[in-house]
């Protein structure tokens, strides 16, 4: 029955699909235009957008497109080629701030109308979406991208599509073509990272401010704990010190010494680099009246700035259309490979909370072991216990780093194209991807993590032997992935243009699927060299050292995990254009997928949208010849997005391990949610179109309202549900904004200038929110905490009033009066009370970019600006200080004395570690700045040859320089704090790194 | 004629669309994550009640708000917020609204229902669909009692129709909202539940995280003993105890460990029945915590309990570290001991005092040194009701019965008693015998949504 109400929607659906299509047809033949279609002769610089689907001329779009040509992509350099949009497309920019999406991508396009589902616009590479990773697309092989923005433009792609639609098209030969080889070569070399950027106390202050502590007895804690916690140096000495009197004076000296080592110096040195890339890519393409063809390869090697990690990758490409049966069927398989194998080292967790004057190499310079996880006394009584040695070599870890993550991604493409006669097309595509990840880390019997983890599960008998429950040896740890996708679409189209009219239909169906299946695993007591491995207890909870009142388990990592996306869809795209004035677009998509369960897969709500545009120059202004294109554009439709964390039905997890009692157990780890749906977004665009002067200003301006509907997000559940929260979808966003495109010729002649500007503003706000009972704690301490009526993510804080006259410490208030108790403060302080600032995003963001043109010589420069959008800046940290951390800048201005706290708000020190003082300090409103910013991003300067080679077989040849992240122009706070600036490991933090390309592309 | 020709290509299209349509329901059915498990079958439903952190918990309010602990008035600044308003009776005590004492429970009873729903969904022929059955209602019974021990209003047989019990939730759907039901229909679904339970659950203990039907007598004695219907809890400690009666020789034990007793929810420690545990947060991890000191003087010194369950920090300041669960976590279960005292004061509140001192010395030989113990002599009933009621609070300290004991006894003028604790300036509070704070309120986030 369900099935028949299924098949009969779908009938009624194609049904008035194909009655437009006819009755359209039977309007055109009554206007008694040309019987047989004509093709319209293709103008020489008609833009053809691809999305995916169908190829559009530009000037028949109703949808609001941004198209890089190939000149465009090839602007930026690097290996990935998301990263090339930077810059170029009106309303997308790379976020850093809370966003999710697949491969770490953090690209947004116009915002963001989803709280807890992915935030990363869909990718399309070659008609279908695309999963796999980035990393595998080499930008050599791209010949243009399409960034779809409104409904219109992402409606056909249905329920994957909310965020945009990110469409690439890769290189193809031409038919009747020579056969032409290019080789290009670019040498990228970036700045090896500056830690100094974190201005810090002096350590030369630091260091007397720990022995001032250290007399008060602040210290003496940590010095007897059991855990053994790590002390600095300073700290260890002083405690020498007290204990033998007699050698005080060689200790101060050794103290003194001590004042001219800095961490972050040893780090800048030691551990980092100049990262460099090297990018080779070659290609051959060509093509007879029946045959065109493609044939590339690249490799590239990256060498990142820290040390021990980088990244090699080849491509292969072969591409291959063919002509046959009176040229009505093009063939064109195609099949892509990239084979990549990286290397990861990471700078351990600690080292942010290391004393800053720690020295990674003796004076010899070869590398030190640190007091990392434990005091460097119980270093030394483990050591002579018989215990492995457990001080951090950093520059002996980074040498034995041994680790590789290698993919192999292959992705074979079938396209089949009949043309059926009479302006009707057949398409057949089919695509299969595959991809096998294998990933190895090896700890060696000497490295930090093993000696770390043996010693930890050790224990000493009577006789004073050290032994280990887990066995002497190597750990090895490994991970297999394999990813197998496949996607099928028929596409009947009929295209029917004449002088006057064109009629644009296309209809398919498409199913697809996509596996992802990983195992990963560890093995203990590895000996490499006979391949033997050792078994372990993992069933016994073992008393860890040091202590005696810890117990764990040997760690268990093993798991296998494996997902399934499965979707069928049916879709159609119409558009329908007269008289060169005016045209409408519509379409609709059916999606239903494993992820949404039955009831919303049978209820079969469509996505839709309908555009029109209005050719205003064609209409009013035939005759101007101030005007060459003058056209307004309406959309409005829905796209959504997918949410593969919940399901609809009651699901339970099992746990990965057995409980103590043998059992294995279950979790309920989702209530059942039968009405879980996708999330809506509904937007309408009003576009214009602009160019004027003989196409010397060109003006695309599109305005876009968009709600989020059907968003996935908590809601109260009363607690005798025996279920904490009810996540569906329960919530609403609301945004606008403005997307606006200059371009100028602002010059004609020998010196072309051109300008390119690109601006866009937002406005968004989580509109219905049904979580209640939200602490202030969690608004102030997370910008992404959903509020009714406020943007996605803000920057709320507690109210300051100043500094206590008295004792210099930081007061709120506490029932409107000023008050020292931080715990009350920040447990009674309600949402109204706290300060909101505004978006921790930017609200305003664009680029301006000029060129200039001289006899084959280009030059550009890219400005970008961020503007409208808060930052919450770090300020000193009196419990880290007091723990050794050292300690921000913001200490120099701290309050002393009475009258300080007129012209400071950075509070004095502490008399003892008071984490909720810190807390309040640290997310109340004096520490949130604007982050307004402008940046002078890159520069670019290419040679074009041609004149100079005048060899025959040499038909261009290209050098150019290009220069990336030159630096900070302007910012509105005055601390000139970037805010772009994140930390780069732990926390220290680096301006952004300055790197330059030269590069070199040979034609043949 | 081109009409039609065209017509035929459609049609050959929608055709083609409307077979791949048939096998779309079969294509989309699959998982989308190998390890979810949508539970269907007995080995799922099983996994579930077999999760210990939701299945064998109770609430540990009372323990907190009881006499049995106490915390120095400088001290109680460490306490969270939750923990210090508990423990000196300040109503109501949750400080955003919410309490685990009143979710958790209520989670245990979701998972029941989640496996009672399934139970009636894919039963087969299989007898073992019968005993998840039982075991599910066991946990419903056994967290609405938790539950309505500690929210539901004081028990008061000739009113029980207009008091106020807690919402009875019977069925998965978290779109329904239970109002309070009362104390009668309370009570009576626990019955109900611990009825079919008793009759479906296996004799023989394979695991003391799963009930059996030694645990549905049990948890029965505990019940009537609570609601002073002492002839049926008699009736049920006897039908118990006729599966299991073994006792623990202290004497095997070496008190003077740490932990002296067997990891509990290993079945190492005969005395246990049913294994479960109390929510306590971080009231007793802080070492900070002592025992009531008066009651440590009762101890007698050649009384093993003394040893095995104290460690003394300092003159009156012990911490407690017997307990059954063989680790820091409180031990709220059903055990053996518990069934000897029930037993114990039924006989004797039903006049077979003689009776009543065969288990009371059952018990006690097995707690004190060997050779060490006398026989009780006296045949005063009164007497005997003292001794039995002063050895349930030395052998069951901390097991989550002193609170509904107090309830209970504080009827009786011959045992009422005003409890008494140092608040964080040091002044006196007191809880009078008939004060209404034996009865905790329900959270702020619950009282949202019912009455």
């Amino acid at each position: 029955m369900k099935t028949l109400n299924l098949i009969s929607r779908g009938i009624s659906l194609l049904a008035v699909m194909y009655a437009t299509t006819f009755s359209v047809m039977a309007q055109q033949k009554a206007m008694h235009l040309s019987k047989d279609t004509v093709k319209r002769p293709v103008e020489i610089d008609e833009v053809l957008i691809n999305t995916g689907y169908q190829r559009i001329g530009k000037e028949r779009a109703t949808g609001a497109y941004s198209h890089l040509d190939s000149a465009k992509v090839k602007y930026g350099v690097g290996m990935g080629i998301l990263e090339r949009l930077a810059d170029q497309v009106p309303g997308l920019i790379f976020n850093n701030v809370g966003t999710k999406g697949i491969n770490n991508s953090d690209i947004l396009i116009r915002g963001q109308s989803t709280i807890q589902s992915r935030t990363d616009p869909l990718i399309v590479i070659d008609n279908f979406p695309f999963d796999g990773d980035m990393n595998a697309i080499n930008p050599e092989d791209v010949e243009s991208i399409t960034v779809l923005r409104d409904a219109v433009a992402t409606s056909i792609w249905g329920a994957r599509a909310g965020n945009g639609v990110i469409v690439i098209t890769t290189k193809q030969g031409k038919y009747n073509s020579k056969v032409r080889l290019s080789l290009s070569s670019t040498y990228t070399i970036g700045q090896r990272p500056d830690l100094s950027y974190r201005q810090a106390i002096r350590n030369a202050d630091y260091i007397d401010l720990e022995k001032e502590l250290f007399a008060n007895g602040v210290y003496t804690n940590d010095i007897a704990s059991a855990a053994k916690v790590p002390l600095s140096e300073v700290v260890e000495l002083l405690f020498e010190k007290k204990n033998h009197p007699a050698r005080g004076g060689e200790i101060d000296q050794q103290i003194e010494a001590l004042k001219g080592y800095d961490l972050r110096t040893d780090l800048s040195k030691y551990a980092y680099r100049s990262s460099s890339l090297r990018q080779l890519a070659l290609n051959l393409s060509g093509g007879s009246d029946k045959h065109r063809y493609y044939l590339s390869g690249g490799a590239d090697k990256n060498l990142e700035s820290l040390r021990g990690n980088s990244l090699e990758r080849y491509t292969l490409r072969v591409d291959n259309v063919l002509k046959m049966l009176r040229d009505r069927v093009e063939i064109n398989p195609q099949i892509n490979y990239s084979n990549s194998s990286s290397s990861r080292f990471y700078l351990p967790a600690k080292f942010s909370s290391l004393y800053p004057y720690a020295r990674l190499v003796d004076q010899h310079g070869t590398g030190r072991g640190l007091a990392l996880d434990y005091s460097s006394r119980f270093i030394k009584e483990s050591g002579d216990l018989g215990f492995y040695d457990w001080s951090y070599n950093l520059l002996d870890e980074i040498e034995r780093s041994n680790n590789s993550l290698r993919n192999h991604d292959v992705r074979f493409n079938l396209r089949t194209d009949v043309d059926l006669s009479r302006g009707f097309a057949l398409s057949l595509n089919y695509q299969h991807l595959l991809k096998f990840g294998s990933g190895k880390t090896l700890n060696d019997r000497g490295d930090y993590f093993t000696r770390n983890l043996l010693n930890q599960y050790s224990s000493i008998n009577s006789a004073g032997v050290v032994t280990s429950a887990i066995p002497t040896g190597s750990i090895l740890d490994y991970s297999n992935e394999t990813a197998k996708g496949y996607n099928f679409r028929t596409q009947l189209s009929y295209a029917g243009q004449d002088r006057l009219t064109g009629l644009h239909v296309i209809a398919g169906y498409e199913i697809s699927e996509n596996k992802l299946q990983s195992l990963i695993g560890r093995e203990y007591g590895y000996d490499q060299d006979y391949g033997i491995f050792s078994e372990v207890d993992y069933k016994t909870s073992f008393i860890l050292f040091p202590g005696t009142n810890r117990s764990g388990r040997i760690p268990f990592i093993d798991k296998e995990s494996e997902t399934v996306d499965r979707f069928v869809s049916l879709y159609s795209n119409a558009s329908y254009e007269w008289w060169n004035k005016y045209s409408v677009s519509s379409s609709v998509r059916w999606d239903r997928s494993n992820l949404f369960g039955v009831k919303t897969n049978q209820k079969g709500v469509p996505l839709y949208s309908i555009g029109g545009a209005w050719n205003i120059k064609n209409e009013l202004l035939k005759g101007s010849t101030l005007f060459d294109v003058l056209k307004l554009r309406l959309t409005y439709g829905s796209s959504g997005n997918v949410n593969r964390s919940l399901s609809a039905y009651t699901t339970a997890r099992f746990s990965a391990f057995i409980a103590a009692n043998g059992l294995k157990y279950a979790d309920i780890i989702n209530p059942p949610n039968p009405q879980l749906r996708w999330e809506q977004v509904i937007m309408q665009n009003i576009g214009i179109d602009l160019s004027a002067l003989d196409r010397r200003l060109n003006v695309t301006l599109d305005y876009y309202k968009k709600k989020g509907k059907d968003i996935i997000g908590e809601s109260p559940l009363p607690p005798q549900t025996g279920v904490a929260a009810f996540i569906g979808n329960t919530a609403h966003t609301s945004g606008s904004g403005l997307d606006v495109t200059v371009g100028t010729g602002n010059t004609v002649g020998v010196v072309k200038w051109t300008t390119d500007l690109l601006y866009h503003f937002e406005r968004e706000r989580v509109t219905t929110y049904l979580k209640d009972n939200i602490t202030a704690r969690s608004y102030t301490e997370n910008t992404s905490q959903p509020a009714m009526g406020f943007p996605l993510y803000a920057y709320y804080s507690y109210r300051s009033a100043g500094l206590d006259p008295d004792n210099g410490s930081p007061r709120g208030y506490l029932n409107g009066e000023p008050s020292l108790d931080y715990a009350k403060i920040m447990s009674s302080t309600e949402f109204e009370d706290l300060v909101y600032h505004g978006s921790a995003r930017p609200t305003q963001f664009g680029s301006l970019r000029n060129s200039f043109v001289f006899n084959g010589l280009t030059l550009s420069f890219t400005l970008n600006f961020k503007l409208g959008y808060y930052f919450r800046r770090e300020s000193v940290d009196y419990n880290g200080l007091i723990q050794g951390k050292g300690g921000h800048e913001d200490y120099y201005d701290r309050w002393q004395k009475t009258g300080d706290e007129l012209t400071t708000n950075i509070p004095s020190v502490p008399l003892a570690v008071n984490a909720n003082r810190h807390t309040f300090y640290r997310y109340s409103d004096v520490l949130v700045e604007r982050g307004d910013h402008i940046r002078f991003h890159d520069a670019k300067l290419s040679y074009e040859f041609d004149r100079l080679l005048k060899k025959d077989w040499v038909r261009s040849a290209t050098l150019f320089v290009f220069a990336d992240n030159i630096g900070l122009l302007w910012t509105k706070n005055k601390k000139d704090i970037d805010p772009d600036v994140l930390p780069l490991v732990n926390s220290f933090r680096s301006s952004t790194p300055f790197s330059l390309s030269m590069g070199l592309q040979f034609n043949l | 004629m081109k009409r039609i020709l065209i017509t035929v290509k459609m049609l050959f299209c929608i055709g083609f669309i409307l077979i791949l349509q048939a096998c779309h329901q079969e294509f989309l059915a699959i998982k989308p994550t190998k390890s979810l498990v949508v539970p269907q079958k007995l080995e799922d439903f099983q996994g579930l009640l077999d999760n210990m952190s939701t299945m064998n918990r109770g609430v540990g309010l009372h323990i907190i708000a009881g006499d049995e602990m106490f915390v120095e008035p400088t001290n109680l600044l460490q306490y969270t917020q939750i923990d210090r308003e508990t423990y000196l009776w300040s109503l109501p005590p949750y400080p955003d609204n919410s309490s685990y004492d009143w979710s958790e429970p209520y989670k245990t009873i979701f998972y029941a229902n989640v496996v009672l729903d399934g139970v009636t969904k894919y039963r087969d022929s299989s007898p073992q669909w019968q005993v998840i059955e039982a075991t599910a209602k066991f946990h419903r019974a056994w967290a609405l009692y938790n539950l309505v021990e500690a929210f539901g209003d004081k028990y008061d047989v000739t009113r029980l129709k207009e008091l106020r019990g807690i919402p009875l939730r019977l069925d998965p759907d978290i779109e329904v909202v239970q109002q309070r039901a009362s104390l009668f229909d309370t009570y009576r679904q626990i019955f109900e539940d611990l009825d079919f339970a008793k009759a479906s659950l296996p004799d023989k203990l394979e695991y003391v995280t799963r009930p059996s039907k030694v645990a549905a007598f049990a948890l029965l004695a505990r019940i009537y003993l609570a609601i002073e219907e002492y002839d049926k809890a008699l009736l049920n400690v006897e039908s118990a105890m006729a599966f299991k009666a073994e006792l623990l020789d202290y004497n095997t034990l070496t008190a003077s460990a740490p932990r002296p007793f067997p990891l509990g929810e290993l079945g190492n420690n005969q005395e246990i029945i049913f294994f479960s545990s109390l929510t306590t947060g971080r009231y007793l991890v802080l070492n900070k915590t002592f025992c009531d000191s008066l009651l440590l003087e009762d101890f007698h010194p050649d009384d093993i309990r003394r040893t095995c369950f104290f460690s003394d920090v300092q003159k009156n300041r012990s911490n407690f570290k017997g307990s059954y669960s063989g680790s820091s976590i409180s031990f709220g279960g059903l055990a053996t001991d518990e069934l000897y005292l029930i037993r114990a004061e039924c006989l004797i509140r039903l006049n077979r005092s003689s009776e009543a001192k065969i288990y009371l010395d059952k018990l006690l030989s097995n707690r004190w040194m060997s050779n060490k113990y006398h026989p009780i002599k006296t045949d005063n009933a009164d007497e005997l009701l003292r001794l039995t009621l002063e050895e349930r609070r030395k052998q069951l300290f901390l097991r989550g019965r002193r609170w509904s004991d107090l309830k209970r006894l504080n009827k009786d003028p011959r045992f009422q008693i005003t409890l008494k604790k140092r608040g964080t300036d040091g002044q006196l509070l007191e809880l009078p015998p008939d004060d209404n704070r034996y009865v905790f309120p329900i959270p702020g986030n619950e009282l949202e949504f019912i009455n």
